[in-house]
């Protein structure tokens, strides 16, 4: 036994038909679950040139390897699809109870494609499928939706169901809309939101209890165990955020170390991302002034989201389904300037950087209301905030007027302004209505597009590449381009991925001038990075649990266990390469061009900032990505071109043995192998196996099933 | 014995292989560590320690395989 179910639930809304379809093993074998899982699904299935928001896109919910078999930080989830924002591959994950839901229910994820034609919700309760009607909840925010739905169905389903839906962003199709959980978690990137209110479904009700599968329970408890009693020893002393700030400024100064990983735990246990708020604005990793600033423009801002504050007001620690970690918390904001609720999630470090210091905006109160009106909304912070920052300059520089902008003053740090826009935009009204699809769109229709952050066509998250340069690869690099969950310099040093992969260059000391070279070293480290978290991806399992370190969360030995599998670091930086690949090929099968991908000229410091931690600093971008591309063993033109595989190995046949039993094309997990050729076995006409798409990715899948002997993998020339 | 050592700002790597790696004798403790990185008393009072992510004293003994941490608690991490 695995830890996978070995199903998939196939969901057309079209059709108004469900059904459970079986996954071979050789998949599982080549990508594991989760975000491997989708992408296997989606590029064999969403059809090139479907449009994202019509009925061949296809919307998936995946929970990863790891969910359910007692493994700590295994219970995120990941929604993919193809994104409207980029139109290339999208996805977005999110912690809290739906990850484990998916899977009770029987299946490793679920797909729906087609369009409804009236709301409605999918229901599961592990026995059957149902699409109910959703009218009643049309129009709630989706912490509203979620209550109602809870309401609704308390008494009638054993188990209390796990809820994901969209808000009236998703309803409104903005294109920077997410899907929610746990009364406004979201999953927020890539325009999902967007994609799941095109298909007119509100939610994804789960409410399933069947045992989820693990090889050896025992061994996965005891390397949790061993975890957790770590961590709960992990306390610092009360009141020490107030020196973050100050530790940021002298750290923008200072050599990279490779670090323990294991002390991040720390910080997430006291404060939750939003930690690092002050420590951005002083060590030059958090963009201001809509990434045109510098900490002198803000000067002292670091005392207003020093983390104290918001641990002052937090009345229970959060934590995601099989996380000890608890990053999360609850804030009492009741009675607070700007607050319309009682309470609200803790902001994300993501949520405050893109609504305090990248609009100049001093008021934390501000930031709280903010928080809870987009999370309800199921609206993306940082694309929103990128958008808002976008508009205060136009209008600042005279590009957008108070006659377009409905008579609001958008000028820097504005407060009230910037909650009355934002309003607009969740509601679609006006001007909040022109710019809700993202400021790509934003600056096509108004100008001002050398103050458009965007990335391929998505807002970038508030780490500034200028600071670490290995953002800067993978805000381009990454399939779902201007993520800023893919890897990092510091990270990588805290990582140690250099004792469990045999390519993966050691962290050593540094200046950070060094994390500028284009060289075949750094190209490696943003390789390993990227193939590391597509694992982690495919096993479900945290970023926070990743950056802790390969001693700390002992990701290869809990796999291990959980499969029956006896591999090495190797073998699974092999299978988030293939991932990463699958995702790179959904993209040039739907025509997304990667190599037209830029970073904005401000963000790789073109002209380079005046001032600060990050004076002087201009980024050789292109040919770091260019080298990353070299790690990948990516050729860049016939990737482009759509003409090549993108392999290093591919299968070469020895025809002779061959029986045409059929096994080998079977395996291959793209169908990049079909029985096709067409030759004589002795005296009988028969079909062999051959390559009949690009889309190859050199698993060597076909070659190990094949019983005869048939296959050998060779490297490309 | 084989013990990795992640060093704060400042400290002496000399006896660190490029993994961050030091073959130490059988029964040294995280002091030893500490005099290995040339890592000064007061400084070392500043700091927190860890092993394998265990919040620890200077007094801890190592074992194969071991993984130190420092870490400044005004660094940020
Ligand atoms: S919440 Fe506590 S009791 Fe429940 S599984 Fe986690 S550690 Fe065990
Ligand atoms: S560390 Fe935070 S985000 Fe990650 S699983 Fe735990 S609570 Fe969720
Ligand atoms: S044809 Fe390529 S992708 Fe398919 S199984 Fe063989 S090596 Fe893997």
């Amino acid at each position: 036994m695995s830890s996978f179910t070995g199903k998939i639930l196939r969901v057309d809304l079209t059709a108004r038909s469900a059904e459970s379809v079986s996954v071979p093993p050789e998949v599982y074998e080549a990508v594991l679950a989760g975000k491997g899982l989708e992408a296997w699904y989606l590029y064999k299935h969403i059809p090139a040139g479907a449009d994202p928001l019509g009925p061949e896109n296809i919307l998936a919910f995946a929970a990863g390897a790891l969910c359910g078999t007692g493994a700590f930080l295994t219970g995120r989830w990941t929604v993919a699809c193809k994104s409207p924002l980029t139109g290339g591959w999208g996805d977005a994950n999110c912690g809290g109870l739906f990850a484990p839901a998916i899977k009770q229910c029987g299946y490793d994820a679920i797909f729906i494609s087609g369009v409804a034609e009236e709301p409605v919700y999918l229901f599961c309760d592990g026995k059957s499928v149902e699409l109910r009607d959703a009218s009643a909840y049309w129009g709630l925010d989706a912490t509203e939706a979620e209550k109602a739905l809870h309401r609704d169905l308390d008494g009638v389903c054993r188990k209390k169901p796990c809820v994901a839906c969209i808000g009236p962003a998703g309803e409104k199709l903005s294109l920077i809309s997410g899907i929610c959980n746990e009364g406004g978690r979201i999953a927020a990137r890539s325009g999902v939101g967007a994609v799941m209110g095109s298909k007119k479904l509100k939610a994804v009700v789960l409410a399933g209890a069947r045992p989820m599968p693990c090889h050896d329970p025992e061994t996965v408890k005891a390397l949790s165990k061993e975890l957790g009693r770590k961590l709960l020893k992990m306390t610092l002393p009360t009141g020490l955020g107030v020196f973050i700030g100050a530790g940021g400024a002298m750290m923008g100064h200072l050599p990279n170390i490779p670090l323990d990983g294991s002390l991040t735990a720390y910080m997430f246990r006291e404060w939750g991302t939003q930690a690092n708020t002050s420590l951005a604005i002083t060590s030059g990793d958090g963009p201001i002034k809509n990434w045109g600033g510098t900490p002198r423009d803000v000067r002292l801002m670091e005392v207003v989201y020093n983390p104290e504050h918001i641990n002052r007001i937090e009345t229970a620690k959060y934590h995601c389904y099989s996380c000890p970690l608890g990053c999360g918390g609850k804030l009492n904001i009741r009675g607070r300037k700007y607050a319309q609720f009682d309470e609200t999630h803790k902001p994300e470090y993501e949520t405050i950087e893109a609504f305090g210091p990248l609009l100049m905006n001093w008021s934390l109160d501000s930031i709280f209301q903010l928080n809870e009106l987009l999370n309800r909304a199921g609206m993306d912070t940082i694309s929103a905030g990128n958008t808002v920052a976008w508009a205060i300059e136009c209008y600042e520089n005279g590009i957008l007027t108070r006659e377009q902008t409905d008579g609001l003053e958008l000028s820097w740090g504005n407060t009230g302004a910037i909650l009355e826009l934002v309003e607009k935009m969740i509601a679609r009204e006006g001007f909040g209505d022109a710019i809700a699809d993202g400021v790509k769109r934003a600056s096509e229709r108004f100008g001002g597009k050398e103050y458009a952050m965007h990335v391929g066509g998505q807002e970038p998250g508030m780490h500034d590449a200028r600071n670490d340069p290995q953002l800067g690869v993978h805000f381009v690099a990454e399939p779902a381009p201007g993520k800023h969950t893919v890897g990092m310099s510091i990270e990588y040093g805290a990582m140690s991925l250099c004792d469990i992969c045999s390519w993966a260059p050691p962290a050593v000391l540094h200046d950070k001038e060094d994390e500028l070279s284009a060289s075949m070293n750094m190209a490696l480290i943003s390789k390993a990075n990227a193939c590391y978290t597509m694992l982690v991806d495919g096993a479900g399992g945290c970023y926070y649990g990743q950056m802790m370190g390969v001693h700390m969360w002992k990701l290869v030995e809990y796999l291990n266990a959980a499969e029956g599998w006896d591999y090495d670091g190797d073998h699974y930086m092999e299978i988030g390469e293939r991932i990463q690949t699958l995702r790179q090929l959904f993209n040039i099968k739907q025509g997304y061009d990667p190599a037209a991908v830029r970073l904005p000229d401000r963000m790789a410091g073109i002209p380079p900032l005046p001032s600060g931690p990050l004076k002087g600093v201009t980024l050789r971008n292109r040919e770091q990505v260019a080298a990353h591309w070299k790690a990948f063993g990516w050729d860049r033109h016939r990737r482009t071109d759509g003409g090549g595989t993108m392999t290093k190995k591919h299968p070469v046949f020895d025809y002779l043995p061959c029986v045409s039993c059929g096994i080998c094309a079977q395996a291959c997990p793209v169908s990049a192998l079909g029985m096709s050729r067409e030759g004589k076995s002795g005296k009988y006409r028969n079909v062999f196996p051959e390559l009949v798409t690009d889309g190859c990715i050199g698993c060597g899948q076909c070659a190990r099933a094949c019983p005869m002997d048939v296959i050998t993998m060779e490297e490309d020339a | 014995m084989r013990v990795k050592i992640l060093p704060p700002h400042g400290c002496d790597r000399n006896a660190l292989d490029a993994r961050s790696w030091a073959e130490l004798p059988e029964g040294i403790r995280v002091r030893d560590a500490l005099r290995l990185i040339r890592c000064g008393p007061l400084k070392a009072k500043l700091l927190l320690m860890s092993v394998n992510g265990e919040r620890c004293t200077p007094e801890r003994e190592l074992h194969d395989g071991d993984v130190v941490g420092f870490f400044f608690p005004v660094s940020g991490g």
